[in-house]
């Protein structure tokens, strides 16, 4: 029965399992390794068929075999019941010879007991032991035999006795002298002895066979559990495989939300600094254009001013003779000759300076839509080139600048590079004390990703309040005796903040200051 | 004592020069006839208010009004108005600070830091005159018993 099911079970598998597997690997998005060690693969659903199967061979082998051990059994006490039955027959036979004897010896009746009890018993005997004798056709044959004698005997016994009791007992002793009843009982003892060794053979034979079922038994046992343990095992690193993907799988994904967290906050930070930078560059771009933009207002207000004093004047004037005339006269010609060309040249270097303005903020904004390409670049050749630019305005007495060590090539945007450091050594210049000799050192030194690169000089210094002013737009320190925008510094800080850097500086005010700049190795994608 | 009788001395602190001409222009307008020291940096306006040994004493008998611009090339206008208020000397010298933005977190500072009167530029010259004028009568009211 279970031998039926099982080949069903084992041709289904590998036709349908992997049939529903396929599409639901195409349709799922989800990480392969979930998928393919989900635990209704098709491996694991073998696994499960097999292991069922070892445990129904295991329960069917035993339940076949134990029936078998049982039918042979019942075959074995019954062969034995026989055995016993056909040798109480040969007894029971010799019994009666015997009596039969005694008594045609004696004549006397309390001998024929014996007789009549074989008698009254054998028929009985020979229906027992009938079954046991009809399993093949010599043993079949031989008991009929065994029958028809014992009948053959049972009668010449019976006749000498009967031939004994009508007083006839020579004729009797003629009679079994004629050794017919002799050569039976010699018949019979052989058949018994054949039949005997039959049940034997028979025994024998079914021992063998509970043997053999026994070490079947045990051998589909122990292969049905091996099958099983090795099912298990599957079973069990199939499970571990897949725990262990899951475990897995669940720390990708904790790395990557890590990850995650941290790029956003990367970027959170970026914005608010572009946010604040923002704010603050609309707040210094309002000032600065409101200033002269005050102006213009103030002496355009003034100027009507002065159009009223001058309308009246022209209105008296017209009137005629007043003595106000003269006063307002002097007053009329102080507003022509004085404030009215006054204000309008305020006026006039107002709005050039709004216009200047407007100039560098549209500079500044060209400047930031620049597409930053990264490539290498050689940080010494970018510091050579722009002490070179500058060489001629070095004065006596060992000025210069140097560079203290070899400067690391980063991958970054070249002309950004080079713009930053021509500012620098630009300012160093500018803002040196005349009366000393100027001396400018660059280092710089590779920590981690990031580059450290250190501008020395020995110029005037910076106040420590305008240490961070100096980077704002249009913010100058110290006294003015330079021309500039106040541009320089706040070019400087946006570049590096594009290209993933900053800058601040070390600085006391008539020592010298040090401008720090860090900036990764490699320039992150710019956007 | 006869040098507390000294007249009120407005120092202007303001870079734009045209500003300064018409601050000057309005404070005469409205009659306020004191001299006007105007500085156009604020490291020579510090050096005449605190004088040679930083203590202020110089102006010790003559109290000032300092007009002050928040926004100066060399430092900003908080930087003088902080030395200002922390001279024993100068602290009670009224400052009205002008400046063209109007930052609410800016005006609170200066408040905070002792400044009298705030005006945001471009300024409102009717009003600004009379903010001064009146400083200025109270200062001379407060200087000539």
């Amino acid at each position: 029965m279970n031998d039926f099911t099982s080949p069903e079970a084992q041709a289904k598998n590998p036709e349908n399992v992997p049939a529903q597997g396929m599409p639901q690997q195409e349709q799922t998005a989800l990480p392969a390794v979930l998928d393919r060690n989900s635990p209704l693969s098709p491996l694991t659903l073998l696994l499960l068929v097999i292991g069922s199967l070892g445990l129904l061979i295991i329960v069917a082998a035993s339940f076949i075999l134990l029936n078998a051990t049982n039918h042979d059994m019942n075959d074995l006490s019954r062969l034995r019941d026989g055995a016993a039955t056909t040798n109480q027959i040969l007894t029971l036979l010799q019994n009666a010879e015997s009596s039969q004897r005694g008594y045609l010896l004696t004549q006397d009746e309390r001998y024929l007991e014996p007789f009549n009890a074989t008698k009254e018993q054998l028929p009985e005997k020979l229906r027992q032991t009938h079954p046991v004798y009809q399993e093949n056709p010599r043993t079949k044959e031989l008991f009929t035999r065994l029958v028809t004698i014992s009948q053959r005997k049972m009668d010449e016994m019976s006749e000498t006795i009967a031939l004994t009791k009508a007083g006839k007992r020579q004729e009797a002793i003629e009679f079994v002298k004629t050794n017919s009843g002799f050569y039976q009982m010699e018949n019979l003892r052989t058949l018994v002895g054949e039949l005997d060794t039959d049940v034997n053979r028979r025994v024998d034979e079914r021992f063998r066979r509970q043997n053999d079922n026994v070490f079947a038994l045990r051998l589909v046992t122990i292969s049905s559990t091996l099958v099983i343990v090795l099912v298990l095992a599957g079973v069990f690193w199939l499970i571990l495989r897949f725990t262990n993907n899951i475990i897995s799988a669940r720390r990708d994904i904790e790395i990557l939300n890590d990850s995650l967290e941290a790029k956003v906050e990367e970027r959170t930070l970026d914005l608010l600094r572009a946010n604040s930078e923002i704010q603050r560059f609309a707040y210094i771009v309002s000032h600065d254009l409101r200033a002269p933009l005050v102006n213009v207002m103030g002496f355009t207000s003034e100027l009507s001013t002065n159009l009223t004093t001058l309308r009246e004047f022209i209105e008296k004037l017209e009137k005629g003779k007043d003595d106000s005339l003269p006063a307002l006269l002097d007053e009329a010609k102080f507003v022509i000759h004085e404030e009215m060309p006054e204000a309008l040249q305020f006026i006039r270097t107002s709005t050039t300076k709004m216009d200047g303005l407007i100039n560098t903020i549209l500079k500044l904004s060209r400047e930031g839509r620049r597409v930053l390409t990264a490539e290498p670049v050689d940080l010494n050749h970018v510091c050579e080139q722009a002490v070179g630019a500058i060489r001629h305005q070095f004065g006596e007495g060992g000025e210069g600048i140097m560079i203290e060590n070899r400067l690391p090539v980063v991958i970054s945007d070249r002309l950004a590079l080079d713009q930053i450091f021509g500012n620098l050594l630009d300012n160093s210049i500018k803002y040196r004390i005349p009366a000393r000799p100027l001396h400018v050192t660059i280092r710089g030194k590779v920590s981690g990703k990031r580059v450290l690169i250190e501008v020395e000089d020995n110029g005037r210094g910076i106040a420590p309040q305008d240490h961070e002013r100096i980077f704002e737009l249009f913010r100058r320190s110290g006294a003015q005796d330079q021309p500039g925008e106040g541009l320089g510094l706040a070019h400087v800080r946006a570049l590096l903040h594009r290209l993933g850097g900053d800058i601040k500086v070390v600085s006391t005010l008539g020592q010298g200051s040090i401008f720090q700049i860090t900036m990764p190795l490699v320039a992150r994608k710019f956007e | 004592m006869d040098d507390q009788a000294k007249p009120v001395l407005i120092i202007m602190i303001e870079d734009d020069e045209g500003h300064a001409r018409l601050i000057e222009k309005n404070i005469r307008r409205a009659g306020v006839r004191n001299e006007i020291r105007a500085f156009t940096h604020g490291t020579p306006a510090l050096a005449f208010l605190l004088g040679p040994d930083g203590q202020g004493m110089v102006n010790s008998n003559q109290a000032p009004l300092i007009l002050l611009d928040l926004n100066l090339p060399d430092m900003t206008g908080i930087d003088i108005l902080q030395k200002v208020k922390s001279c024993e000397s100068l602290k009670r010298a009224p400052v009205i600070v002008l400046t063209t933005t109007d930052d609410q977190r800016e005006i609170q500072r200066c408040y905070d830091l002792g400044a009298n009167v705030y005006i945001t530029k471009p300024v409102d010259y009717e009003n600004f005159s009379n903010a001064i004028r009146q400083l200025g009568l109270f200062l001379s009211v407060m200087q000539i018993p």
